[in-house]
């Protein structure tokens, strides 16, 4: 079993930014997500992800279990429970227009309380839904179109001190290493007699059947990380800067600078919108349910 | 070759090429046994659900710094969902790290070290419900704006805060225990 990322080479446009771009343009549409209710910007916010999301040109069999893990989450949890079922609107919004009405229950100190889920709820917890998905259009396309061995020198280049991008760089390259000695571990261990079906089945043993996987596995690797030490010790690293062979690789282009500045001017406009009309507060129309 | 030099008493929040090493590590160990207990079916078992990888950033932590515990937590839960292939969610990659951090700090504040196996159990419950605050109570309701704080309050956050503690109450003495097993019989 090979521990893999789901890097996927490639030639779109999306494959061709610099990762710093495509990094920086997440964060910027993350907080244009953030600022607005207004279902009406949250589903053109959703629009322009998918755009760049159909720019990576990703085989759907690849990302479907992202989608079905988010798509999950946003529609049924945020969505539906969170937000429309048992949620609260912005202040200043009344309820006014219901659904349904849950059965009412007693309090202990008297009185009773009901729920009442009405079309205001909904389109709060529709506007809610619609953030996830955006992000994820945005997320999975760095994911699978940003070879994993340039994120240590892309981070670097952002500002990251060369200790801790070096560490992210390392991380990524122990990965094979650890997921190889997970599996011979656990083949060793059932040689041995280590039953791995659980005989009692109750939550702490279950726990306490992943020491003899986890354990192992974790001293071994920390124990080999003694010498990585000394090698880089003797090599006098730390002592300057470090030089970064991948370095090359990261050059900003033109269309790095289209995609940013379409980024920036997305966050811009949602902002204006926001804070000077009534486009990006929470909207609600009244009139379609009166 | 094990040596015989005891290890020199390090500042809580030096960051030094050992630290950049355990860090990589602790990532890496993280990232890969969150994707193998996520994903891959162990026979007969129902570990899926259980997570016992998280005890992985508090050892790390409590034995390498608080800074070597964030590294872990942090770095360590966005590679469990890159090689998952999820994409990744900055909040809970960020409460990860916390965790990491405070299991690391707990137990030097209370001035006890990785030998003390019910402190390593206290810093993990600790670290899991200070931890797991951030993302569930904090960023999900207030800045990302995903979930309600009081559907936070009474599901996701006492589900995964306990469920992390008693993963970690378990297993971050056990890897405290074997640690120190393999220091004194190397020497190191």
């Amino acid at each position: 079993m090979f521990a893999t990322f789901k890097f996927l080479p490639g030639t779109s446009l999306i494959h061709r930014l610099d990762p710093r771009t495509k990094f920086i343009v997440i964060v910027l549409i993350l907080f244009s997500t953030i600022i607005p209710d207004d279902v009406r910007v949250l589903v053109a916010l959703v629009a322009l992800t998918q755009v760049y999301y159909q720019l990576a040109r990703l085989p759907w069999r690849a990302t479907a279990k992202a989608w079905a893990v988010v798509l999950f989450f946003s529609i049924a949890i945020v969505g539906l429970f969170s937000a429309t079922l048992f949620g609260s609107l912005p202040p200043g919004i009344e309820p006014k227009h219901p659904i349904f009405s849950f059965p009412a229950v007693p309090l202990p100190w008297g009185g009773e309380w009901q729920r009442i889920v009405t079309w205001e709820h909904a389109f709060y917890g529709f506007a809610r839904m619609l953030r996830p998905i955006a992000i994820m259009g945005m997320v999975l396309p760095f994911t699978f179109t940003t070879n994993p061995y340039l994120y240590g020198v892309a981070f670097r280049r952002l500002g990251l001190s060369d200790g801790v991008a070096f560490a992210l760089d390392l991380s990524l390259r122990y990965v094979p290493t650890i997921a190889r000695d997970f599996f011979v571990t656990m083949d060793a261990q059932r040689a041995r007699g280590y039953e791995l079906e659980a005989k009692r089945a109750g939550f702490i043993n279950m726990i306490r059947r992943a020491a003899p996987l986890i354990v192992p596995v974790t001293i071994s690797s920390i124990a080999s990380g003694e010498e990585v030490v000394e090698a880089m010790e003797l090599r006098a690293f730390g002592v300057g800067p470090r030089t970064w062979a991948a370095s090359a690789q990261l050059r900003m282009k033109g269309i790095d600078y289209l995609v940013l500045g379409i980024a920036a001017l997305i966050l811009l406009t949602v902002l204006l919108l926001t804070n000077f009309t009534s486009i990006g507060p929470y909207w609600f129309p009244g009139e379609w349910f009166d | 070759m094990a040596t015989a030099m005891s290890m020199p008493k390090r500042s809580l929040w030096q960051f030094g090429t050992r630290e950049i090493v355990y860090s990589a590590i602790g990532a890496a160990l993280y990232g890969v046994l969150s994707w193998v207990f996520n994903n891959i079916q162990i026979p007969g078992t129902q570990l899926v659900s259980v997570r016992p990888p998280v005890a992985i950033p508090f050892f790390m932590g409590i034995v390498f710094g608080p800074l070597v515990g964030l590294f872990t937590g942090g770095i360590g839960n966005v590679l469990g969902d890159l090689l998952s292939g999820y994409g990744f969610f900055w909040a809970w990659d960020v409460g990860n790290g916390l965790m990491g951090l405070i299991a690391g700090l707990v137990p030097a504040l209370m001035g006890k070290d990785e030998k003390n196996y019910v402190w390593g159990a206290i810093a993990a419950v600790v670290a899991s419900f200070v931890g797991m605050a951030f993302p569930a109570l904090i960023a999900d309701p207030f800045i990302d704006r995903t979930a309600e704080f009081g559907a936070a309050l009474a599901g996701t956050y006492p589900a995964v805060s306990i469920t992390n503690a008693i993963n970690g109450a378990i297993l971050t003495p056990i890897l405290l225990y074997a640690w120190n097993a393999y220091r004194s019989r190397s020497g190191r």
